[in-house]
């Protein structure tokens, strides 16, 4: 479970705080690599920079992520995740503020893996964090080939 | 139009019109045979079929000749169609020409050129030691007859005229000719040295003469003998009546004057047949025309009276660009005086834009084509304008137009107004089109913007909590409890605030719903949640009305929720789900309970969104429901309200447009 990463793309400090202090919470002690943005994320998996996919030679075991983005916003990232070869198979869960129809449908027909509205309340937050963890990192087994890098 | 409705008015004449191009026919058959008889007369010696008075003048055989082609020429000349005349047929008449030209001028001229002769040469010779020719008036006659048929088939009015001429002096001749032997006046059917016309030619001539009159019924004179006009009528009476007069009075002078010798006698007895006859005829003609003009001048005043009465604006205008007659309506509506509307070109009165037009449609009309439908603008007397429609006939041949028109300004100012509010409501559909995208981007990026700094604050409060754990006092932990329910709270009223105005954004699909059946499984689930509270529902079957199946779920969950809610601390609640059904195909709604109820005073409050009437503590809730409730009924096109008094329970009831099972 230890090697598996997580790539939290998501640009409010606030909530990047509130989402690592919730996993540390729950003992989940996988490393984070965080995105502010969605082109930062598209580099992370496709670029070949330092700290990349690529470098690591290892994928995300799952991919937070937010809609609201700069730059690039998550419904965009989310369709070029899905266009690549690499990384057509890599769970995608969305963890956003609103729960609008329109983000909802988006993000389903884009082929999300899963859709999860962040709570207000922290200890909410805590524990969506943790069956988050619980289910992807644990229970749910990986598509053939992830997350090594083959 | 115009031609077919004139041929319908006319029926009698033209029957009568088909009568006469009969008799014509007959008169040309009637006079070939005739011709054929005096021939076989001559070959066979029959004193009786030469000449119709044995021992007087027999008809020449050349005559016979001649009138034979003249009745063929005649009879060729009217064709099979009704009213069709052959040109072909006329050259018939030219041999008879020659003859009859040929014979005159040996008579006047003294030339012996005994055309006559060249039939039967033998026996013309003989019998009263005479020989048998063609006689003077004869000659005239044919030659006449001949110049008759010879024009009866051109077109132009003048040849139609001279036919008629031609017919008439033939007809003149004979009727000299038969007039003498009636009176035995030898030189009226005969020269005193020359050989008389014989009587049965005389008769030919007459039966000629008639047949080419009749043969053009609808032309010429003929036309106004024909026709319907008291022209027509007086000419047909008293032509008969003229004849039968002179005839009998003639008579009776001569029969007079042969039997007593008194002229005096026979004179007094002609003055007194005459005026008897021809009084008693005029007499007649007078009180036709009496009762005819009547009827004239009745119908007459009737369309005066017409005229006078319409509403609408009915003229007659000359192709020269002025009112010849106009009603009275004209002069209401557009209040100048009939004289001043005369007076002027009526183009002058008519809007300077619409003038182009106008002229337009003038010049069509000249050209013979009706208006049907055509509108400008007149000025009136006070300067304002108003908008006439028209329909417009020309008459060509009297060079003026008849037209009708309609005051038609008040309709244009209506579809201008619709126009107008159309083009308004286009707007506002606009502007509410850009104030909901415009609610669509708020909502949305409240959905999304708005929430995210609540959770820093719950969350960074509990990390203070967390983190000050040991330094902190029970005031201090206190307060930051509060600041994170605050954020909850906050949280929660953003997302009711936004579920209120999904409300008014989503879009509705109208169908047939029950809300008995929504109320059943919403009570279930009531039920299910707390399934310790006793309380009796009572729901009324046959709840169908019209609406969206899921905002009337959403109203019927808030107001049974609520009826659930407010009954929880009464020991025996109870709620009754019912309607009854109100006029216009609409249906009351209410959902009643034996709750806590609510006070009177503040009813109007109810409605609005987070209004509540109990504290939080006493029974949860942000205060949506009934303004979720409000608007979905007035989506709907319903109305909602609310009774209720403290602790008597509250009855919620809504209209809503009735609906019936599918089957």
């Amino acid at each position: 479970m230890k090697n598996k990463i997580i790539l939290l793309v998501e640009d409010n400090p606030d909530d990047e705080e509130l989402t690592l202090m919730a996993l540390r919470k729950n003992n989940i002690l996988n490393e984070v690599v965080v995105a502010r943005d969605g082109v930062e994320a598209l580099d992370f998996l496709f670029g070949d920079g330092l700290d990349s996919a690529a470098a690591r030679k290892t994928m995300p075991a799952i991919i937070l992520l937010d809609l609201k983005l700069p730059r690039m916003d998550g419904h965009e990232v989310l369709q070029r995740i899905r266009a690549d070869e690499r990384t057509r198979l890599l769970p995608v869960v969305v963890l956003t503020s609103s729960k609008e129809d329109k983000d909802r449908f988006e993000s389903y027909s884009l082929g999300c893996n899963s859709y999860v509205r962040k709570p207000v309340d922290f200890a909410m937050f805590v524990e969506a964090t943790r069956q988050l963890g619980l289910y992807w990192l644990l229970l749910n087994e990986s598509p053939p080939g992830f997350p090594d890098f083959t | 139009m115009a031609s077919t409705g004139m041929m319908t008015e006319l029926p009698i004449q033209n029957r009568l019109c088909d009568r006469l191009r009969a008799t014509a026919r007959a008169a040309g058959a009637l006079v070939v045979a005739t011709g054929a008889l005096v021939l076989v007369g001559w070959w066979a010696r029959v004193e009786l079929l030469k000449g119709l008075v044995p021992g007087a003048a027999a008809m020449n055989p050349v005559t016979a000749v001649c009138f034979v082609m003249c009745g063929v020429s005649l009879m060729s000349q009217l064709g099979k169609n009704r009213g069709a005349i052959s040109s072909i047929g006329r050259w018939w008449a030219l041999p008879v020409m020659m003859v009859g030209g040929l014979k005159l001028a040996s008579h006047v001229l003294g030339w012996e050129f005994a055309v006559d002769q060249w039939l039967f040469a033998a026996r013309t010779q003989e019998g009263g030691g005479r020989m048998n020719e063609m006689a003077p008036n004869t000659a005239a006659g044919l030659v006449f007859l001949a110049a008759a048929l010879w024009f009866l088939g051109r077109e132009r009015p003048e040849a139609v005229r001279l036919s008629e001429i031609f017919a008439m002096l033939v007809g003149l001749i004979a009727l000299l000719a038969v007039v003498g032997y009636a009176y035995r006046v030898r030189w009226l059917y005969g020269l005193p040295a020359k050989m008389p016309m014989a009587l049965n030619t005389a008769l030919t001539f007459l039966v000629m003469a008639a047949g080419i009159l009749a043969a053009r019924p609808d032309r010429g004179l003929m036309e106004v003998v024909t026709g319907d006009s008291s022209g027509g009528l007086l000419v047909r009476r008293m032509f008969p009546a003229m004849v039968l007069a002179f005839v009998v009075a003639g008579g009776l002078i001569l029969s007079g004057e042969r039997r007593s010798g008194d002229l005096e006698e026979a004179a007094a007895l002609h003055t007194v047949a005459s005026i008897g006859i021809f009084g008693g005829f005029l007499l007649w003609c007078a009180r036709s025309f009496h009762h005819a003009d009547r009827t004239r001048r009745r119908l007459e005043e009737e369309r005066e009276r017409f005229f006078r009465l319409s509403l609408d604006l009915l003229c007659i205008a000359g192709t020269d660009g002025y009112f010849k007659r106009v009603n009275p309506a004209f002069c209401d509506v557009l209040g100048y005086s009939a004289g001043e509307l005369l007076d002027r070109p009526f183009l002058e009165l008519v809007h300077p834009e619409d003038v182009a037009a106008t002229e337009a449609e003038m010049e069509r009309l000249g050209a013979g084509q009706p208006t049907l439908h055509f509108e400008n603008r007149y000025r009136c007397k006070d300067g304002s304008w108003r908008w006439l429609a028209w329909k417009t006939q020309p008459f060509d041949e009297e060079g003026v137009l008849y037209a009708a028109a309609r005051d038609v300004t008040e309709q244009k100012e209506h579809a201008l107004a619709i126009l107008r509010l159309n083009a308004e409501l286009m707007r506002q559909a606009a502007r509410l089109e850009g104030v909901n995208q415009e609610l669509e981007s708020f909502s949305y990026s409240v959905s999304h913007d708005l929430r995210a700094p609540l959770r820093g604050i719950s969350g960074f409060a509990q990390a203070l909590e967390e983190h000050t754990a040991d330094t902190l006092d029970p005031k201090g932990r206190g307060y930051l409890e509060r600041v994170q329910q605050a954020a909850g709270r906050m949280g929660q009223l953003i997302d009711d605030l936004l579920k209120l105005s999904r409300l008014t954004r989503a879009e509705m699909k109208m169908e047939a719903v029950d809300l008995g059946r929504i109320a059943q499984e919403l009570v279930t689930g009531y039920r299910a949640a707390e399934p310790e509270r006793k309380v009796e529902i009572l729901i009324a079957p046959d709840l169908w009305v019209r609406g969206d199946a899921a905002l009337l779920r959403i109203l019927m969950d808030n107001l049974i929720g609520n009826a659930w809610k407010f009954t929880s601390k009464h020991p025996a609640g109870r709620i009754e789900i019912g309607s009854t059904p109100e006029d216009g195909g609409k249906r009351f709604c209410h959902v009643r309970d034996n709750g806590v109820g609510f006070d009177k005073r503040y009813v109007h409050k109810l409605f609005g969104a987070f209004q509540r009437l109990h504290s939080q503590g006493e029974f949860p809730g942000t205060g949506i429901g009934l303004a979720t409730a409000h608007r979905i009924i007035r989506r709907h096109g319903g109305r909602i309200r609310a009774e209720g008094e403290i602790n008597h329970g509250a009855t919620f009831g809504f209209t809503l447009e009735a609906a019936f099972e599918d089957p």
